[in-house]
């Protein structure tokens, strides 16, 4: 018997979005290592906030490859493939992912960052990898 | 008989024509206090924007809206009860919080050998005692300070343990022989303090899978779905029912309810008035970890389906407004949030 499920280009999944996800992260003292917030479903949109007065670093893959994150071969900071959120800043960006990655330019330690992520209800073995795509980690 | 159609969660309509404007202002929620809104609708979007000049709110989702009890200071007394029977073979399980599990008493039993206790070694580590004698030395600071902890407590003849977070960390070969029933706040020298939740007693003593069991199927939490639930004879919610109803009855500050039998705890002791009802496990986890923090004079909006929101003053006084955008889909329809991302 075959379940099936909705699939990425699923018009409806995205128009009936919208159960949430939220996670504070805790920033690390190393300027290079990621944090990685995985999400349950696949995305319609996210909003990272910062309540410091710290930069913080967005991207789609970890800062630099490293065993931790062995999915990645490629890495954000090869390509610049990240942007900035200044300090007690939010941005709001309307994506389709399984997870992302936040990083501290300045490796300040405990600055706490808010990822809230808007689900659709399409699984994430859905979503395909964005190990090596350009934008991402190229 | 007939049916009355409503509309669903997956439908797509409703989202495209919300609008149904839902508006909510709160002049003073009190420091450290929490405010659970419940939308009459699904909503698409809602916005809050805080007015205060200091301090911060903090906003999520967590519809396991349970509550605990908070045995504030060391001035406390205790809440005692029996089992309705001698037990001999037996598990006690609950989760704590605090600051630092020091060398207070957790938990006692009574109406068998006397000094037989789960109690703090000082360091963050915890000692079981039977008829006084210690069993084996736990690790220190094996406990989370200012985090929750499951305690499981198995009793059964000379194979006695103490369980921390679903792990084996002590254990006592006393002969233990029966018992009638325990206390928590335990003794008035040493009282604990810190939070209980979640208490059950099963009249079984649970293998190391079955302790296992309970404390990862815990986070979705309801000991009737766990595989001994035939011997689930107590259940001590430490519920009075703030943000939602959960049980008919509410628990008071004078007595805790057992929600299977009738084994209820009673305050014995003196208290000076501070024990209160607090945020229970999953509902703290969401505060604390699943938040999103708007500080004095902030704002935000979010595209967001769901029938209830919880806000939490943090460091000052909180007045803020709340507005939602809702569909026309009846809240029943929408499921209870909790797991990742939520409250775990």
């Amino acid at each position: 018997m075959s379940i099936y499920t909705a699939g990425l280009n699923h018009v409806g999944s995205y128009q009936v979005a919208g159960r949430p996800h939220i996670d504070q992260i805790t920033l690390t003292a190393v300027a290079t290592h990621s944090q990685r917030v995985s999400f349950s479903k696949v995305t319609k949109s996210i909003i990272v906030r910062t309540t410091s007065s710290h930069a913080v670093r967005i991207h789609f893959a970890p800062y630099t490859a490293s065993a931790a994150f062995p999915n990645y071969t490629d890495d954000a900071s090869t390509g610049n493939n990240f942007i900035t959120l200044s300090g007690s800043g939010q941005i709001e960006l309307d994506v389709k992912c399984k997870e992302v990655f936040i990083s501290a330019p300045l490796g300040t330690t405990n600055d706490i960052v808010e990822v809230y992520g808007e689900l659709t209800t399409i699984p994430t073995e859905r979503m395909f990898s964005l190990d090596g795509v350009e934008g991402v980690s190229s | 008989m007939s049916f009355v159609y409503t509309t669903g969660l997956n439908s797509t309509g409703p989202y495209q024509s919300a609008g149904r404007p839902y508006l909510k202002n709160v002049a003073s929620l009190t420091d450290q206090s929490t405010e659970y809104l419940k939308f009459p609708k699904v909503t698409k979007k809602i916005r809050i924007k805080n007015h205060s000049t200091s301090g911060r709110l903090k906003i999520g989702f967590a519809d396991n809206a349970r509550r605990a009890f908070d045995m504030p200071d060391t001035s406390d007394g205790r809440f005692e009860g029996g089992f309705g029977a001698t037990l001999t073979a037996f598990t006690v399980s609950f989760w704590i919080k605090s600051s630092d599990v020091t060398v207070s008493r957790i938990i006692q039993l009574t109406g068998g050998l006397s000094q037989t206790r789960i109690q703090g070694s000082g360091t963050g580590g915890l000692r079981f005692k039977i008829n006084n004698v210690n069993g084996t030395t736990s690790a220190n600071n094996i406990t989370t300070p200012n985090g929750w902890d499951q305690i499981t407590l198995v009793i059964n003849g000379t194979s006695n343990a103490v369980y921390l977070n679903g792990v084996q960390v002590t254990t006592n070969s006393t002969a233990a022989g029966g018992f009638t029933g325990l206390s928590i706040g335990a003794n008035a020298s040493a009282n604990f303090d810190g939070t209980y939740d979640e208490m059950y007693l099963y009249n079984t003593a649970f293998t190391a899978a079955e302790v296992l069991e309970l404390y990862s199927s815990a986070a979705y939490l309801d000991p009737r779905d766990h595989s001994q639930a035939a011997n689930l004879t107590s259940w001590w919610a430490f519920e009075n029912n703030a943000f939602r109803t959960y049980f008919t009855t509410n628990d008071t500050t004078a007595t805790i309810r057992d929600r299977i039998g009738s084994n209820n705890l009673t305050q014995a002791g003196t208290f000076d008035g501070t024990e209160k009802f607090v945020n229970g496990r999953q509902l703290d986890t969401a505060v604390n970890s699943h938040s999103i923090i708007i500080p004095a004079l902030g704002e935000i909006e979010l595209s967001v389906k769901t029938k209830s929101l919880f806000l939490f003053a943090d460091g000052a006084t909180q007045t803020f407004d709340v507005y939602a955008s809702l569909t026309t889909i009846p809240s029943e329809r929408m499921y209870d949030l909790t797991g990742t991302g939520i409250d775990v």
